[in-house]
């Protein structure tokens, strides 16, 4: 039983590699170009000074640099305050809150309170306005405490 | 070009037969179970991580490995072969369309992913974009659907060139930076004495974490189907299963415990994922520069996965098909190149609507991890199946050559087994997303989706079934 042996060329085949690569190198250039890592302003370390401050206040070991925290939030929090409570940005902290699978066996499983630590004091320091809103649907959320 | 046939005339002469090579399959297995995405998650539990991926891989990825490797280098086809001789056929289709169907709802959250890593280096507003997120999964799916028609020398190729390009080598420097933070003197963030090398008991929580980690292995199995491609069949696939069972460890541990190393989970964003976690260790070091290229790296190994999950089960259940007429002829028709086109594009239809549904409507969104759930069940019932054949294969033709032959057969299916039950049991616990809501109406959820997605529609499948559906056995080509 079989479906005959698949047939492709070789041809065929270099092709289809060439233009995978020429697309991956075209989106490449586009991410390159459009990526503006965050500068460590003076701001934007004041704020990553107080993230600190209040990661360690909930009982978290900091061990990155204000400078560093800078770079990666800036002055707006980043992506995380890109609309954290829409429903998109919902669905992929749901689909995380996971086991560690990295292929289709991801599934829920019951996560501790802390996972959202980090997420909760960027918003608080970032992007105050959302803080509520989000609070209430981490609250929602069924966890434990370590 | 053609041949001189034995009256003289000339007759077409048939293209060479297109094998991979056992490296490659073991790069496409590893490519289709590991991916850095969990590691931000696991990175959280610190040491830890390294138990509860090692508990998990004794029970569920040894026993899954080593009996596909029996099982694979003695019967080509893959699990609707084993399942089908070992059992029936009827339990062989639903093995594989088990297997089938799950992938079904993994793409659009899988994609879903690559749109959110494309938005947080292009703009991160983009991340919460219903329209991005639709075109990118089209686009990204679409794609994957044509070259997957293309043939399976090509998906492996691409496969395992997104291993290596964006897991392997992202995973690796990754790695090689938070040992460079450690030389450099500084304290690792999450503490990795002897005394944190469990995880903190929360009861039920901790089990269902153990257990559900069963899960992160699977998939070990999927790429059997490909064994035929291979030039020595008995051979290569145990060689090639061995190898992924040691890259697919590394990759899951190995970075958890680098972003552990440097910054924790719980001084992180969990939606920004493991994006943001490459670039608080890039930052670390000054070095934010890299944070596109690794972005544009993560997608490549996202895409190389789908890629193989397209390929993979639907081959399984085109074969199995065209051998019982469970599938109209239309969905059997081969192109060109040997590949089941239209059983892709079909395939391709029914999750092109729920990536939309995905994308563009906040309710479907925001339910959809309920669909991973359901799948992850369906799946199990897979692997309890494979695992029951094994032992009645090895029962029923325990002289039928095989290539490798697993040690202790049975005590590797019963633990396997054992695995798996305990894994669809757990599946019923509500998970945190359920909130507080009543456990039963979440049981009868599960249970309903499971039994419809799992039971019902294969039972439809075979219920109409037709003999006229059968499809006679192709003449192979010739070798190159």
């Amino acid at each position: 039983m079989s479906t005959g042996m698949e047939q492709q060329p070789r041809r065929e085949r270099s092709v289809l590699y060439t233009i995978v690569v020429i697309a991956l190198v075209v989106l490449g250039v586009v991410m390159f170009a459009t990526w503006r890592g965050d500068k460590a302003t003076a701001e934007a370390e004041t704020k990553a000074a107080q993230l600190i401050e209040t990661l360690e206040g909930a009982g978290a070991d900091v061990t990155m640099s204000p400078e560093a925290v800078a770079r990666v939030l800036g002055t707006s929090g980043g992506a995380t305050c890109a609309d954290p409570n829409g429903a998109l940005s919902r669905s992929t902290l749901l689909a995380l809150l996971s086991n560690g699978a990295g292929g289709p066996g991801i599934r829920p499983v019951l996560v501790d309170s802390r996972l959202f630590q980090g997420q909760l004091a960027i918003i608080e320091v970032y992007c105050p306005d959302e803080l509520d809103e989000f609070r209430e649907f981490v609250d929602s959320l069924q966890t434990t405490s370590s | 070009m053609s041949v001189a046939g034995a009256g003289g005339r000339l007759r077409p002469k048939a293209p060479p037969i297109v094998y991979i090579s056992w490296v490659a399959l073991a790069l496409m297995t590893t490519s289709s179970v590991a991916s850095l995405r969990p590691a931000p998650t696991m990175a959280i539990y610190g040491l830890a991580a390294v138990f509860l991926y090692l508990i998990p891989a004794i029970v569920f990825l040894l026993p899954t490995s080593l009996v596909a490797a029996e099982l694979a280098s003695g019967w080509e086809g893959g699990v609707y072969k084993w399942v089908s001789t070992g059992i029936s056929k009827p339990m062989g289709f639903l093995a594989v369309w088990c297997q089938f169907a799950m992938t079904i709802f993994y793409y659009p959250s899988l994609l879903g992913f690559v749109a959110s890593t494309l938005a947080y280096v292009i703009n991160p507003d983009l991340a919460n974009n219903g329209v991005w997120t639709a075109l990118v999964i089209m686009v990204c799916y679409w794609s994957g659907v044509f070259i997957s028609s293309r043939g399976t020398k090509g998906v492996a190729g691409l496969a395992s060139g997104g291993l290596i390009i964006g897991t392997l080598i992202p995973g690796a420097v990754l790695v090689i930076l938070g040992a460079v933070f450690l030389g450099q003197g500084n304290p690792s963030a999450a503490p990795m004495t002897a005394q944190n090398l469990l995880p903190q008991w929360a009861g039920l929580a901790s089990l269902v974490l153990i257990v559900n980690n069963f899960l992160s292995y699977s998939g070990m199995e999927m790429n059997a189907v490909h064994v035929s491609s291979l030039r020595n069949p008995k051979k290569d696939y145990s060689k090639s299963i061995f190898l992924s069972m040691g890259l697919v460890l590394l990759i899951f541990i190995l970075p958890a415990l680098a972003i552990a190393w440097v910054v924790p989970a719980d001084q992180l964003s969990l939606t920004a994922g493991v994006m943001q976690a490459f670039d608080a260790v890039f930052a670390a070091f000054s070095w934010q520069w890299l944070t596109p290229i690794v972005g544009l790296m993560l997608v490549a190994a996202s895409l190389g996965g789908m890629l193989t999950w397209l390929a993979g089960p639907s081959k399984g259940l085109l074969l199995i098909s065209r051998e019982e007429g469970y599938l109209p002829p239309f969905l059997q028709k081969l192109n060109k190149n040997g590949i089941q086109q239209n059983l892709l594009v079909t395939q391709g239809i029914v999750t092109s609507i729920i990536a939309l549904g995905y994308a563009l409507i906040p309710d479907v969104s925001s339910a959809y991890w309920i669909f991973s759930v359901i799948t992850t069940q369906v799946y199990l019932i897979m692997y309890l199946l494979m695992f029951w054949a094994a032992v009645q294969l090895r029962r029923k033709h325990p002289e039928h050559p095989r290539g490798y032959r697993a040690p202790m057969l049975i005590g590797l299916c019963g633990v396997g087994f054992a695995a798996s039950l305990a894994a669809l049991l757990v599946g019923f616990i509500p998970p945190s997303q359920f909130g507080g809501g009543n456990p039963w109406i979440y049981f009868v959820i599960v249970a309903g989706g499971a039994l419809g997605l799992g039971l019902l529609v294969p039972f439809l499948f075979y219920k109409f079934r037709k003999p006229s559906w059968k499809q006679p056995e192709e003449s192979k080509g010739t070798e190159s």
